[in-house]
């Protein structure tokens, strides 16, 4: 048992008063069978309620609406979150012939399409479509997860301040730099075209391990193991996502995760800078 | 009464009338007769010399300048300019008894394709059961994956349907497009309408013609009916993109003849997941909300970001049961006109019935035999994109040079998904006053027809859209693309 104090925080300023606003927050861990809220608390500098509503994924956000004039913006969102030890696989749950059952029959299809469709940020063209890693009629899925998680992060260097929250797989590819966003968005590309439900998961990094990208809010991704249910891998660091991992939500990809959105009346610059605080006790 | 046939009137406007005898002439038959329900039509308009004639249709003309009905052109190097819709003044006629079997049709359509969005968007069965390929619905782009799971009031997505038929040389009416997100035309059915009775009064004496002009009041009783549940009197509005959009004046018009609200985007906000529109006197709840704003941009929080004319939290109320959008967001994934080809099983299935209204023969570019069958009569095909309307992207093989030909299959082999291709149909013709020629002319027509679905009630407006292809031997018929129309008449015999 894992008990993490998690602080986001996030600071906007404009160059001029924007008129009206309204802000989405997708920061707040969510519950599941590995991790639980025991405390949590939100302030804006509006002073305005917060909205609470739960998102196509059943995950909630956090929306402040400001109606009239403003030229900063401040959020802070804290929480207590308990992580149980998990047990994560070391194999596949069913032999590979069952695992081909699954995943290619139609209903699995139909019930699992939103994650292995492919989105504009998920779609890997040309010559980096044919650098997709395949899995072999031999390879389980659970084996060619790992070979993936290993290839996908081979592919990349560490790199910030290359790639921005546009970037596409593709764009990553070609570039060979990227953070942890971009290894998720080509690890789902190569899963769903080898027909294995893969989505973009959004969340905290313990920050008292050496982990890449822990200062921030992480990206990784979890791919669907038959048999199993849903696995948690971190092409970023190349391991799979254990009780130093707190999610917060999950989606087809970055778009469905951002922690921040906001759509303002205005046509000023604007500044937004954001800080992540994972302490383990 | 002798009958009247063609030739008959002379010194008229039909004095050089020409009879292609491979077209289906809706109104005179083959032996030269005029057809029974236009018999005392045409002899009216018999007795009319040219200049007699063309005195009307100025007349005309001023009369849906008055009325302000225009339209705007997005290929128009100017933006925003808006032209007068040509209209023609001789009516198209439609008898009681074939515009029976043309309502039970759209009706047992938009019924099927009503029960065919929930399906895809709750348990899925029909993509289950194999009847309809699930990786087609869900790779087209309109299937709106924020729609799971959610129950529209009354269950209705399809409130207002603009079904396209035509009338094949077989004689029979075919279903092209049903147009289920926001088919626009219904504000020129009524205005034709209005201008007729000034031009024509005394024709409408001697005919007896359904009445259409309780069409705005329909409309409203029907989105009134769809309501969230618990609200009596509810708050109605319509939504529009603005004055620059090619058919502002239709939703202004709508708003007008309904009596409500036309706000654009930037009136509304949502506080607290409820919609409130900006007055003079504070805030006002709406709870209707009749949008003439496309899916992709409702909802800049959901849908693209950039989106300047919808309202941010929309999605949220509406997903809450706490406003209703018209249509419902998602529809469009019965519109593909890929799955199009399907709605004939998809009536079979849901309804247990053979469909009324025929389909036309589609080829899918997505399946290898029917891509290679279109690959090589393309000449002989209209091929259209499967997520545009009003007649953009479309190449109609028959009228392309080898050259266009073979750039749009290299088009169509780039996206196959995108692409389907149709029999070239021999639109039935009409006659049609060719200001050039001051004289009657056979012209290739359509029919969009306007029907609604409320909570317990369908209606389907008597009459409907005959749009004309006015270039001699076009069949493109919308008004984008040069078109005009013709007052449609449902007559009790």
């Amino acid at each position: 048992m894992a008990l993490y104090t998690i602080e986001y925080q996030s600071q906007s300023q404009y160059s001029e008063e924007v008129l009206e606003g309204i802000f989405e927050f997708n920061v707040r861990p969510c519950s599941d069978d590995s991790q639980i809220i025991i405390e949590e608390a939100s302030k804006n500098s509006f002073m305005e309620a917060i909205f609470q509503f739960k998102n196509l994924f059943g995950f909630q956000i956090n929306r402040i609406r400001k109606a009239d004039k403003f030229k900063e913006f401040a959020y802070t969102y804290r929480a207590k979150v308990q992580k149980k030890k998990m047990r994560l696989p070391s194999k596949s749950a069913l032999s590979i012939a069952e695992e081909r059952a699954e995943l290619e029959s139609p209903e699995f299809y139909i019930d699992h399409h939103l994650f292995l469709r492919k989105s504009p940020l998920t779609t890997l063209k040309g010559d980096n479509a044919s650098k997709v890693l395949e899995r072999k009629e031999n390879t389980s899925v659970f084996e060619y997860l790992m070979k993936l998680n290993h290839y996908v992060h081979m592919m990349l260097s560490y790199t910030k301040n290359v790639t921005q929250a546009s970037t596409t797989a593709d764009e990553a590819l070609s570039l060979k730099k990227g953070v942890c966003q971009d290894y998720a968005h080509i690890f789902i590309a190569m899963a769903r075209s080898q027909g294995i439900p893969c989505r973009y998961v959004s969340g905290y990094l313990n920050q008292g391990k050496k982990f890449q990208g822990a200062a921030f809010m992480h990206a990784w991704v979890e791919a669907y193991l038959p048999g199993y249910g849903w696995l948690g891998i971190d092409p970023t660091n190349e391991l799979l996502a254990d009780d130093n991992y707190i999610k917060v939500s999950h989606g087809a990809d970055y778009l469905d995760c951002s922690p921040i959105k906001g759509i303002l009346k205005s046509s000023c610059e604007n500044k937004n800078t954001y800080q992540v605080k994972v302490t383990a006790q | 009464m002798a009958e009247l046939y063609l030739g008959e009137t002379k010194n008229s406007v039909f004095d050089t009338y020409k009879q292609d005898p491979k077209l289906f002439d809706e109104v005179i038959q083959a032996d030269g007769k005029v057809k029974k329900h236009y018999q005392k039509i045409v002899k009216h308009f018999g007795k009319l010399a040219v200049e007699e004639y063309q005195k009307l249709d100025e007349f005309a003309k001023i009369s849906f300048f008055n009325q302000g009905v225009t339209f705007a052109v997005y290929s128009d190097t100017l933006k925003g300019v808006e032209r007068i819709f040509p209209f023609d003044l001789m009516p198209r006629i439609i008898t009681a008894l074939e515009w029976e079997h043309i309502e039970l049709g759209v009706i047992q359509r938009n019924k099927a394709i009503n029960m065919f969005l929930y399906d895809i968007y709750h348990e899925k069965r029909i993509m289950r059961d194999g009847v309809v390929p699930a990786q087609l619905v869900f790779s087209s782009n309109f299937y709106n994956r924020e729609m799971i799971g959610v129950n529209p009031p009354g269950g209705i997505y399809t409130h207002i349907c603009g079904t396209d038929l035509i009338r094949h040389k077989d004689g029979e009416y075919y279903v092209l497009e049903d147009n289920v997100r926001t088919p626009s035309g219904v504000s020129y059915v009524l205005s034709n309408r209005e201008t007729m009775k000034k031009v024509f009064s005394n024709l409408f004496l001697s005919h007896n013609v359904q009445p259409i002009d309780d069409y705005p009041q329909q409309l409203l009783e029907m989105i009134s009916s769809v309501a969230p549940d618990g609200i009596d009197d509810p708050t109605c509005v319509v939504m529009s993109p603005g004055m620059y959009n090619s058919a502002y004046y239709e939703h202004s018009f709508l708003a007008q003849s309904m009596g409500i609200q036309l706000v654009e985007g930037r009136d509304l906000f949502v506080d607290k997941n409820f919609v409130y529109m900006k007055t003079i006197r504070g805030p006002q709840r709406v709870d209707v909300i009749y949008r003439r704003v496309d899916d992709d941009f409702i909802d800049p929080l959901v849908y693209r970001p950039d989106s300047m004319l919808g309202v941010p939290g929309i999605m949220g109320a509406y997903k809450a049961g706490n406003v209703t959008i018209i249509n419902a967001p998602g529809t469009g994934a019965a519109d593909d006109k890929a799955v199009y080809i399907y709605v004939p099983e998809i009536i079979r299935y849901y309804l247990g019935e053979e469909p009324i209204l025929k389909n036309v023969k589609t080829y899918r570019c997505e399946l290898q035999e029917d891509f290679d069958f279109v690959m090589s009569n393309m000449h002989n095909l209209v091929v259209k994109p499967v997520d545009e309307s009003g007649g953009y992207g479309i190449l109609i093989g028959s009228k392309a040079s080898k050259a266009e030909i073979d750039k749009f299959k290299k088009v169509v082999s780039g996206n196959r998904r995108k692409y389907i291709a149709q029999p070239i149909m021999s639109l039935s013709v009409h006659s049609t006053f060719i200001e050039s020629e001051a004289n009657f002319e056979q012209r290739h027509i359509d029919l969009r027809t306007f029907s609604l679905m409320g909570r317990h009630k369908q209606f389907v407006l008597k009459g409907g859209l005959s749009r004309v292809a006015l270039k001699r031997g076009s069949l493109v018929v919308n008004s984008s693309q040069g078109g005009g129309s013709k007052d449609t008449w449902v007559i009790e015999e």
